[in-house]
């Protein structure tokens, strides 16, 4: 009789070791949502201007240089260098740039890896006509 | 006497323990399929001189056609425009602009990445009130 007690201890510490056992998910590979930063200035014949950003993973990140109008407000389209890079001395490194004009799909799409970055806009054939205000969205980790 | 008793016991404990195991069963995966576009009306009056606009967001990339449905007989075609909200006074900065004419054929067709965007309808050339109605298309 005795040999019941130890047997239906584990028949019990069997059934209750039974079902599911989550385990806590891993934050190693966690990916952050997506950061949206808009980048507003205005810029001159000839000009230049960046911006300086964060991306705290690798990821995808994208620019657009979404609005260049007139300081009031009306639509422009001038083609203007517009370029991502790492922040270098008092400027930006552009290491990918391309000739763009406003438009709501991103003209820079790239992948990055988690650090400091920046995106320059520049009229460097002295195009402007004027000076010109501009918004340039980007999306990042 | 004891051992008869004890093989079946640990032979039940054995089943309980194989018993055990998740119910997951199995998925096959699926490949994401494009939403439909959605639609939208944005219908109002716009006191003028004065400008109104209405945000939209784009919950992938794809394509927005605006198209103006109906608006007041004006002497001077008011201004519609596409693009991107901003916080402050200037509520919609826009990308495109063009003249507020009724067609069947969209005002604007342009591909944008996903987020939030804009319209606005402007008239500053006229006096009184407008009524409007603009088509919203977009994924």
């Amino acid at each position: 009789m005795r040999v019941w007690i130890p047997a239906l201890i584990v028949v019990l510490l069997g059934v209750s070791a039974c079902g599911d056992s989550p385990t806590s998910p891993s934050d190693s590979s966690a990916t952050v949502a997506p950061v949206t930063e808009v980048f507003a200035g205005t810029l001159l014949t000839g000009g230049t201007s960046f911006f300086s950003f964060a991306v705290s993973q690798a990821g995808s990140v994208k620019v657009m240089l979404a609005t260049t109008t007139t300081e009031s407000g009306l639509p422009l389209a001038p083609a203007l260098k517009l370029g991502v890079g790492v922040p270098a001395g008092l400027g930006c490194g552009v290491t990918t740039s391309v000739t763009a004009t406003a438009a709501l799909a991103s003209q820079i799409s790239t992948s990055l890896s988690a650090g400091t970055y920046c995106v320059d806009i520049s009229d460097p054939g002295n195009s402007l006509k004027q000076t010109v205000s501009f918004n340039i969205r980007i999306v990042h980790p | 006497m004891m051992r008869r008793l004890f093989i079946p016991i640990v032979a039940i404990a054995l089943l309980a323990v194989a018993a055990c195991g998740s119910n997951d069963t199995t998925t096959t995966p699926t490949t994401p399929t494009p939403a439909s576009p959605t639609t939208a009306t944005w219908t109002g009056i716009l006191p003028v001189p004065g400008s109104v606009s209405r945000s939209f967001e784009a919950t992938q990339a794809g394509t927005v056609t605006v198209t103006l449905t109906a608006i007041s007989q004006r002497p001077v075609a008011p201004t519609l425009g596409i693009g991107i909200p901003q916080s402050g006074a200037s509520g919609c900065v826009l990308t495109q602009a063009a003249p507020a004419v009724v067609s069947s054929d969209p005002v604007f067709r342009m591909q944008v990445d996903a987020g939030v965007f804009c319209v606005k309808l402007t008239d500053t050339g006229n006096t009184g009130s407008l009524t409007f109605s603009v088509t919203l298309v977009h994924p």
